[in-house]
């Protein structure tokens, strides 16, 4: 931004705040100044003009700076834009897209895009085609998602949501996809660790953090979903499949209150204002799938008590395709990741996978559903049939295999060929902690040993059915059960 | 409609007077006898309390209540022309000024003089909301910025 002096010769407006109530500042004067302009204050700090009265303009501060009446206030004859170039991979950036943490490098070859636009039309839009792997085994099986999938994660407070989408970007990362990581209104210190992670897979590199704390202003938190998106259609135009985690928007819309309080607007359902819907549906609709690159976006909202009928979180479950619940109750009894695979649901990501994984993920499901009614006969013990028995036995190892935590990556044909290991009885005999003992070394064979993996991704692609893969692992189980099986 | 009080209100510092003694005297009217009279001859300028000696005997105030309440609110639509000059102006530069601005720009504004000697000469015209520099800083600026390469020429 240049100086206040510079813009006011150029725009020939001046004004002069009249009220300051929070974040939301009262102009006199500006006579042609336009919805959602940005505005220079005397002492330069920012605004973007809200609305218009035909006394007033309403500005929202993007600054921390106290602003006093009689300040004066300049047009700057633009709107909201986010500066983009290549050079902002790895860096931590606010939503103005300052740096937070070191410096930015020169920006001679940096442009300029709008913050807020319009979302690209059906014209240049393309099925949702492409898998999205997230590395989490139950989530890659159970509730596949594909590339330009708009993805609801929701859960409690500190139910894993946020180690989960750690893992999803690191997956991602590791397969050449770009990442936006919108930290809204989160702590300092949990912003902290969510870096340290990718630095721990030095995926740092790949990824762009957008981060407003609930220190900053409540107009700068509200803009920071927005920058990471422009950053997110910065390296689509590209070509390249971008991965952007927005966590989370039930805090933006709580901060978007905020601000729609201040300003006096008309209270609606628990008093978030009429124009809330709108607000993050605008937002969710930039991403996608396109006929050059890819969005696939992962918003998060927060449960009270496992309850997501809530106003913001039915608001954003309906315009996304589709949802991760994050069970508190299954996190407190110790299971990681705690989703609740039975209150999930994938709307395309099916459609992206192959033959094999779609048929895993139908009798997986059909399966668990068997699993979980036949848990409450567990204590009768001996009584039970034969065909129960084995049922709650094989219950018992998926579900054990389902058990991972925030450190362990599995890739995909990996996790097919384990879960099918199971469902062919390899482990049988094995008790569960010496099965996943052995399972993690293979998944640890497959990342190390290309030789390893190529034949693991062979075996995949070759194999048509469920069915097929079973068959196949209990006549040559060598691939899984190595030595220990000859 | 009251225009013969206007060469009052010239400035924003007269226009403040100006509003205090009318609130005065409306503040008198309810008082017993004379006291409207006391606060016309001490509490007022002489210019104030000669107008409105003036409307009283043209048969303008016919209801003082309604007067005072009529005139509160034509002042208060009063515009402000925020006037930027290198200079302290006298009393005859304000009225030339005043002058100036009541026939080209209309009755009812004010002109409110700031004194920046940094401008060097010219001024910086402020009226709701549109800002003009026409100030020798500026044109010195521009000029400088549009020679930059000329006068470097010259230097060397």
């Amino acid at each position: 931004m240049n100086d206040f002096s510079e813009y006011l010769e150029k725009t020939r407006e001046v004004g002069t705040v009249e009220e300051v109530l929070a974040s939301i500042v009262y102009v006199k004067g500006l006579p042609t100044c336009r919805p959602y302009e940005v505005v220079m204050f005397e002492s330069g700090e920012i605004g973007q003009v809200i609305s218009l009265t035909p006394e007033y303009v309403e500005v929202l501060l993007l600054s921390a700076a106290p602003i006093m009446g009689g300040t004066r206030v300049t047009r700057t004859d633009k709107k909201m834009e986010v500066v983009v170039s290549d050079s902002i991979l790895g860096k931590v950036v606010d939503p103005l897209g300052k740096s937070l943490i070191g410096s930015l490098p020169g920006r001679a070859k940096a442009e300029k895009m709008p913050m807020f636009t319009t979302p690209v039309g059906i014209g240049s839009r393309k099925n949702v085609s492409e898998p999205l792997e997230t590395g989490v085994s139950i989530v890659d099986l159970a509730i596949p998602l594909g590339k330009g999938q708009r993805e609801l994660v929701i859960g409690d407070r500190k139910s894993g949501k946020t180690q989960f989408l750690q893992q999803v970007v690191v997956t991602q990362a590791l397969k050449g996809a770009i990442c936006i990581y919108a930290s809204i209104a989160k702590r300092w210190s949990d912003t902290q660790k969510t870096l340290a992670f990718f630095k721990k897979f030095q995926v740092e590199g790949k990824v762009v953090m957008v981060v407003a704390g609930p220190a900053d202003t409540p107009g700068l938190i509200f803009l920071a979903p927005y920058t990471a998106l422009t950053y997110a259609e910065y390296f689509r135009d590209k070509g390249h499949d971008v991965l952007l985690i927005l966590d989370d928007l039930t805090a933006h819309a709580k901060y978007y209150r905020e601000i729609t309080l201040s300003a006096r607007r008309f209270p609606g359902r628990s008093s978030y204002p009429g124009d809330i819907f709108f607000v993050h549906s605008r937002l969710l609709e930039r991403a996608g799938k396109f006929t050059r690159g890819s969005i696939s976006c992962l918003p998060v909202a927060e449960t009270t008590f496992r309850d997501f009928s809530g106003y913001i979180q039915t608001n954003l479950m309906s315009m996304t395709d589709g949802h991760i619940f994050f069970d508190g109750d299954l996190f407190a009894r110790g299971r990681r990741p705690a989703v609740n695979s039975f209150l999930s649901v994938t709307r395309v990501g099916l459609q992206t996978q192959t033959n094999l994984v779609r048929e895993i993920n139908r009798e997986l499901s059909k399966f668990l559903v068997v699993y979980e009614k036949m848990r409450q006969y567990m204590h009768f013990g001996s009584e039970l049939s034969q065909g129960t028995r084995e049922t709650l036995f094989l219950g018992e190892r998926i579900t054990s295999f389902f058990e991972q935590s925030e450190e362990n990556i599995i890739p995909l044909n990996i996790n097919v060929l384990l879960l099918g290991g199971i469902w062919a009885g390899l482990w049988r005999d094995t008790e569960i902690g010496q099965m996943k003992k052995e399972m993690y070394q293979k998944i640890d064979i497959y990342n190390k040993d290309a030789s390893y993996r190529r034949m693991v991704n062979k075996i995949i692609t070759d194999t048509e059915t469920f069915a097929e893969l079973i068959f196949n692992l209990k006549e040559d189980s060598s691939i899984l059960m190595g030595k220990r099986a000859t | 409609m009251y225009s013969e009080l206007l060469p009052l209100a010239r400035t924003e510092e007269e226009l403040e007077i100006l509003k205090k003694e009318l609130d005065e005297l409306k503040a008198c009217l309810y008082k017993p006898e004379g006291v409207y009279e006391e606060a016309l001859s001490k509490k007022v300028r002489a210019g104030t309390a000669g107008v409105i000696r003036q409307f009283t005997a043209q048969g303008v105030i016919k209801d003082k209540a309604k007067f005072f309440e009529e005139i509160g609110k034509a002042l208060d639509s009063f515009k402000t022309l925020e006037l930027t000059i290198a200079f302290e102006p006298r009393e005859e530069t304000i009225e030339r000024i005043w002058e100036w601005v009541r026939k080209n720009v209309g009755e009812g504004v004010v002109v409110k003089f700031k004194v920046e000697h940094a401008i060097g000469a010219g001024c910086i015209l402020v009226y709701q909301g549109k800002y003009r520099n026409y100030s020798f800083s500026k044109r010195l600026k521009d000029d400088f910025a549009s020679q930059k390469q000329a006068l470097l020429k010259m230097l060397n």
